[in-house]
């Protein structure tokens, strides 16, 4: 196992250079550049010149990315441009809160939808698989900004029940656990969002993973060999149809920390998925390198961590 | 009190989401933050475009004109209706204004980002040595630092008297000292903010920027409360130059080039200043927190002890000031959805003014067809203008055609409305040789009269002006065809490779018209500069550069008006709009009064809260 996870890690290596240089080379071929966005507009052209040979934006594309990946693998992620600070603490001011909503999300639409899924698998045909395919149908073809406004609409200006947007409330005065409820307080309504959204999806990964199962012969095996139904479904089928669904999961790892645009910008949500937009917007290009490959990186690691699940779930599978 | 708009700054423009070309000139500014969607001008189309302001307005409020040119107030206050912000716990002291994008936290006079961190430095740091009135004169309030100047007579030396007995909030005196050290760190060799241009034209800049000077020799202390600047070459903006907040010597030390200790200030939150208000507390992508500086020099009282500027989700603003979250909304778009909801809350007014942007459409004059002064003047009055800003602002906007502010000093009634008119653009055309064809299409030596017009994506704006504009010049015999790209893309196709036929764009107004010579002269015409389609007249530049280097009004006046005259006859723009914006007021504040040059942050002291 370590040696498998060893030989992964240095295959990544690779991978997430070949990346690095696509990625680098797109942004770089994007007309614009951040000079003209943040000069004043009385800047003369030299004054505009002089500040690109600042940045090193005169130079050849390639030996822009030289000096940038220069710079990364010594954790140096450069400066960025619109808030003229390390792009890791622009960062870390932001990716934490896009964190909590998406972990908080993402547990509960796993506890909820992997179960169901068992749950309506076993019925498939009957009114209840019915009733829940329908709904995640719905659930998986309604627009999440129509949604969003609907339950503020609902919930926080008719009901008055929760905050419409934010994570504080302005000059907000709470601290310790009281900070933490107002926290939770503001994350109710775009978690909801998140959770039903992501459930109508994972609910239809994981009914498909347990029918596959069902169908197999060693379950058939396991019913005439007399086991009781349940035996059957939670220690034989599930476990194997846990892969899927582990593949899923992993791909979620690199989603816990890039920011849902739609959702953190209707819920006016501080996160990194704003961040990232504007950094697009501005071409702040170090910020924006910076995210990418963090993003390539996390879900090459979820890929990874997946991988390593795969084998604990499933005896058959041997990672050596 | 007013002040505001830094006199001679741009604001960005956002004709519909997006924009914001830095803009004309003055040492104006825009910001990263503003090339975002932003909500100002980029007014919702309503379907019930045919109900005109005032029948809205009938039904809807009255208006109240104010004393201060160009502002009204549209009362929408419904006595029956609960006004939940009154319930707030901190109603009594505290006033909350959102904005509508997020501040860049660079919080520093010297080395702001966005103006919205400008106005939160304005705060804590005063607005430099001079402040503006509501029409833009310079004048010397609270949130000036100086008490008066005094110009030399070849013009190019200004003396400022510095107040007496100024503090920073912790205690720390401010003299002339410090308003040396100010202007020093912008022109310092490491000094990579936005602000070079108050400093560029100081005599002894460059020596000090580029070689081993010790000082700026243009930049004297002459007495602990006494200091001159010598400018290189006479001009009436450069007075503008000085709206610049001091930052003291004592709490923000550096040696020449070292601004990156100032830069490692910034980011620790270090902002301290004889402003107004005390900065507290920043809570990133959220809100901003100030508390009143019980040091600020004024002999004013305020009921105002608390300041939060929240930022916004443009989806849901409007919600948030009928819930009560916010007191204050700064500009937001004038039509009638906005108002009809606002109405629906009955928790506040509106204070509506003219936008100090312009939207236009650009012609690049090398261009075989658009060189042509009479195609340019036959699209003009080939464009039903009116129509248009009836229909996309409801009415909240005026057709344009002057690059003056119709509330400025400065601006003059041109000779020529172009109202619009078939009859004289097809007479215009034919003079030019363009001759209609079969297809309904101009063409001249077997060259068809066909225009490419870079646009862009993700706007109401455009996508209200791509149908009428290209059905109206299709009367005059004109092919145009939209081409719509990412707005960054369009910006560099225009100005860096002035590769283009037709854009529309918007620019922000400065308070003083000097920028029209950056925009508009003909050595401005160069890759990247803003003379993006090589406009050059020589009546124009000879009366601007006369009136910007005029001390006397009615004669800059008169020398703006003959320069603007020149473009109303040349005709390198076709204008379109100047619209207006509306800020919203819930009524528990009384004594509120913004206008399109003092902004709300440095009124904010004289409200009183119910």
């Amino acid at each position: 196992m370590a040696k498998f996870i060893i030989r992964r890690i240095l295959q990544m290596i690779p991978t997430l250079f070949i990346i690095t240089i696509l990625i680098f080379t797109l942004i770089k071929l994007t007309p614009g550049d951040p000079i003209g966005s943040d000069l004043n507009p009385k800047a003369t052209a030299e004054q505009k010149a002089a500040e690109r040979a600042r940045l090193g934006l005169d130079k050849p594309i390639p030996v822009q990315y030289i000096n940038w990946l220069g710079r990364t693998v010594q954790g140096d992620f450069g400066e960025s441009y619109t808030y003229k600070k390390p792009v890791a603490s622009v960062i870390n001011d932001y990716i934490w809160n896009t964190f909590y909503l998406n972990i908080t999300s993402f547990v509960f639409a796993f506890l909820i939808a992997v179960p169901l899924g068992v749950f309506v698998a076993v019925r498939q045909h009957s009114k209840t698989d019915t009733f829940f395919s329908v709904l995640s149908i719905v659930g998986i073809s309604l627009p999440s900004f129509f949604f969003s406004l609907l339950l503020i609409y609902v919930f926080a200006i008719k009901l008055n029940l929760f905050p419409i947007g934010g994570m504080l409330e302005p000059g907000s005065t709470t601290a310790g656990f009281g900070r933490v409820i107002e926290v939770l307080h503001h994350m109710f309504l775009p978690a909801l969002v998140a959770i039903i959204t992501s459930c109508a999806s994972l609910l239809r990964y994981s009914r498909t993973a347990v029918l596959d199962v069902l169908k197999q012969d060693y379950v058939r095996t396991a019913r005439s060999k007399g086991l009781s139904e349940k035996v059957v479904i939670y220690k034989h089928a599930f476990r194997n149809a846990l892969i899927p669904i582990i593949t899923i999961a992993g791909f979620y790892i690199a989603s816990l920390f890039s920011g849902a645009v739609i959702l953190e910008s209707v819920f006016n949500w501080p996160g990194i998925g704003q961040i990232f937009m504007q950094s697009i917007t501005s071409a702040d290009y170090n910020v924006m390198m910076a995210l990418m490959t963090m993003f390539a990186l996390l879900t090459l690691l979820g890929n990874l961590l997946a991988d390593v699940l795969y084998a604990l779930a499933d005896p058959r599978i041997k990672l050596d | 009190m007013k002040k505001k708009f830094k006199l001679s700054k741009l604001i960005a423009l956002t004709l519909a989401a997006t924009i914001s070309l830095g803009a004309c000139g003055g040492t104006g500014s825009t910001s990263t933050a503003e090339t975002e969607p932003a909500p100002s001008a980029d007014a919702e189309a309503s379907e019930e475009a045919s109900a005109t302001p005032e029948e809205l307005v009938q039904k809807l409020g009255e208006v109240t004109e104010t004393d201060i040119e160009g502002v009204s107030i549209i009362n929408l206050v419904d006595e029956t209706k609960p006004n939940p912000a009154k319930d707030r716990s901190n109603a009594s002291d505290t006033v909350v204004v959102a904005i509508s994008t997020s501040t860049q936290n660079r919080l520093l006079p010297v080395y702001y980002g966005s103006n919205y961190d400008k106005m939160a430095t304005e705060l804590i740091f005063g607005t430099g040595l001079i402040s503006n009135d509501h029409a833009g004169n310079i004048i010397f309030d609270d949130y000036a630092q100086a008490e008066s100047y005094a110009l030399s007579d070849d013009k190019l030396t200004y003396t400022f008297k510095i107040k007496e007995g100024l503090v920073c909030s912790d205690g720390t005196p401010i003299n002339a000292y410090d308003v040396e050290h100010t202007f020093t760190m912008m022109a310092d060799p490491s000094y990579d903010g936005r602000n070079v241009s108050a400093v560029d034209r100081l005599v002894g800049y460059k020596e000090y920027n580029q070689g081993d000077a010790e000082k700026v020799e243009g930049i004297n202390v002459i007495d602990d409360h006494t200091i001159s600047f010598t400018f290189t070459e006479v001009s009436y903006d450069n007075i503008f130059n000085f709206g610049v907040g001091t930052m003291s010597k004592e709490l923000y030390p550096m040696a020449k080039g070292e601004f990156e200790k100032v830069k490692q200030q910034m980011n620790d939150l270090y902002f301290v200043g004889s402003g107004p208000y005390v900065f507290s507390k920043l809570e990133p992508d959220q809100y901003l927190e100030f508390d009143y500086n019980e040091n600020f020099q004024t002999e004013k009282t305020t009921d105002v002890k608390k300041i939060i500027m929240a930022f916004a989700s443009k989806d849901t603003m409007f919600d948030e000031f009928g819930k009560g979250t916010y007191d204050i909304l700064t500009q937001t778009p004038a039509n009638n959805d906005n108002l009809e909801r606002i109405k629906s809350y009955g928790v506040g007014n509106i204070r509506s003014y003219p936008a100090n942007t312009y939207g236009f459409m650009a012609m690049n004059l090398k261009d075989p067809i658009l060189e042509d002064v009479k195609v340019r003047q036959a699209l003009t009055y080939g464009f039903d203008r009116q129509t248009f800003v009836d229909a996309y602002y409801n009415g909240y906007a005026t057709v344009c055609n002057s690059p003056i502010s119709r509330v400025s000093w400065a601006y003059s009634p041109v000779p020529n409305e172009y109202e619009y008119s078939v009859e004289k653009a097809n007479a215009l055309l034919d003079e030019a040789g363009w001759v209609m064809g079969s297809n309904g299409y101009r063409s001249k030596d077997g060259t068809e009269l066909s225009l490419k017009w870079d646009t862009y994506t993700d706007s109401k704006y455009v996508e209200f002006l791509i149908p009428m504009l290209t059905e109206n010049w299709k009367q005059i015999g004109v092919k145009v065809e939209a081409n719509l790209m990412d707005f960054n893309a369009m910006i560099e196709k225009t100005f860096d490779k002035q590769d283009f036929q037709l854009t529309n764009l918007a620019w922000a107004l400065t308070t003083d018209p000097s920028s029209l010579l950056t925009t508009f002269g003909s050595q401005y015409n160069k890759p990247g500069d803003n003379n993006m389609g090589s406009y050059s007249n020589e009546v124009f530049d000879e009366n601007v550069k006369l009136a910007n280097a005029s001390f006397d009004q009615d004669e800059r006046k008169a020398l703006y008006a003959n320069a603007v005259n020149a473009i109303n006859e040349d005709a390198p723009y076709v204008f379109i709009n100047q619209s207006n914006e509306w800020t919203l007021v819930n009524d528990r504040l009384k004594n509120f009064n913004s206008s399109p040059f003092v902004l709300w942050h440095t009124v904010i002291m004289d409200v009183e809260l119910d």
